[in-house]
């Protein structure tokens, strides 16, 4: 009969990879990315008893796994001042500062296509504050709606359009300076 | 009158507001109004609103980051000896 060691291995064996690939897509340190995929496995082993069955073993991993990232990211938002301005970008009047002001990135329908735009873009995205790069990527890569992201987070719809804009504007920003004068 | 005035004058910062709320969900129809004058009349935020759209699909488009391998064949021995220890308390 297989014992609860076993079924564990064979799960380590067979999901890791997929695990800290989802991991590391919501945080950006690959240490603590690491770490919550360890977490979860060890949480697994601790309540494979209380495993009904009722989802594939896959499923019940990830959504461990979820709740982990969750957590951290819970006590992350929690107490920190929950303003952000974009005064970086605009004169006190709403106007562009002269070295923000958007000038053409020569965009045309193929730049997309390209993949040094798209490594830019993607190394653009490392560099945002861990913040902005959370809510960016439960918006994008996990495709949840605002509200359940606000829900998740336990942070105001505000707060999170703040996040998304401020990411977006260093986002375009990081590109206009990597991409043109590569 | 000033109230036309108002309607009119857009700032840049708010035109950015208003490009983010369009690719999110929808503009009012004064939003809209407000948001088309401002941008054929403004240059940097006509370039603001294109790229925008463009990062917004090109973030769309990756959803798959890829794990390195051979990293992982470490973290599940190391994952699996830390089971060990949990398993021997």
């Amino acid at each position: 009969m297989e014992t609860e060691t076993d079924i564990i291995t064979e799960l380590v064996q067979t999901h890791t990879s997929e695990l800290v690939a989802y991991a590391a897509s919501r945080v950006k340190d690959r240490q603590e990315a690491d770490d919550l995929v360890q977490n979860t496995f060890i949480a697994a082993f601790k309540g494979l008893d209380n495993y009904k069955g009722e989802s594939s073993y896959r499923t019940w991993l990830f959504s461990i796994l979820r709740n982990k990232i969750t957590d951290h990211y819970r006590k992350f938002y929690r107490g920190k001042d929950q303003e952000i301005s974009s005064d970086a970008y605009f004169d006190k009047n709403g106007s562009w500062l002269p070295d923000k002001a958007p000038s053409s990135l020569g965009e045309d329908e193929h730049l997309l296509d390209n993949p040094e735009f798209n490594a830019t873009l993607l190394s653009c995205r490392e560099h945002l504050p861990e913040k902005q790069f959370a809510v960016l990527q439960m918006k994008y890569y996990d495709q949840l709606e605002a509200e359940t992201i606000c829900k998740e987070l336990e942070i105001s719809s505000t707060y999170y359009w703040q996040l998304i804009h401020r990411a977006k504007l260093q986002l375009r920003d990081c590109l206009q300076k990597n991409w043109l004068n590569e | 009158m000033n109230k036309l005035k108002n309607i009119l004058m857009l700032s840049c910062q708010k035109a950015a507001q208003l490009i983010e709320k369009k690719l999110e969900t929808s503009l009012s129809r004064t939003e809209k109004m407000q948001l088309s004058m401002h941008t054929k009349m403004c240059q940097a935020c006509s370039n603001y609103q294109s790229q925008q759209g463009l990062i917004d699909q090109a973030l769309k488009e990756d959803c798959n980051s890829s794990s390195n391998e051979a990293e992982c064949e470490d973290l599940k021995t190391s994952i699996l000896q830390q089971l060990k220890s949990e398993g021997e308390k």
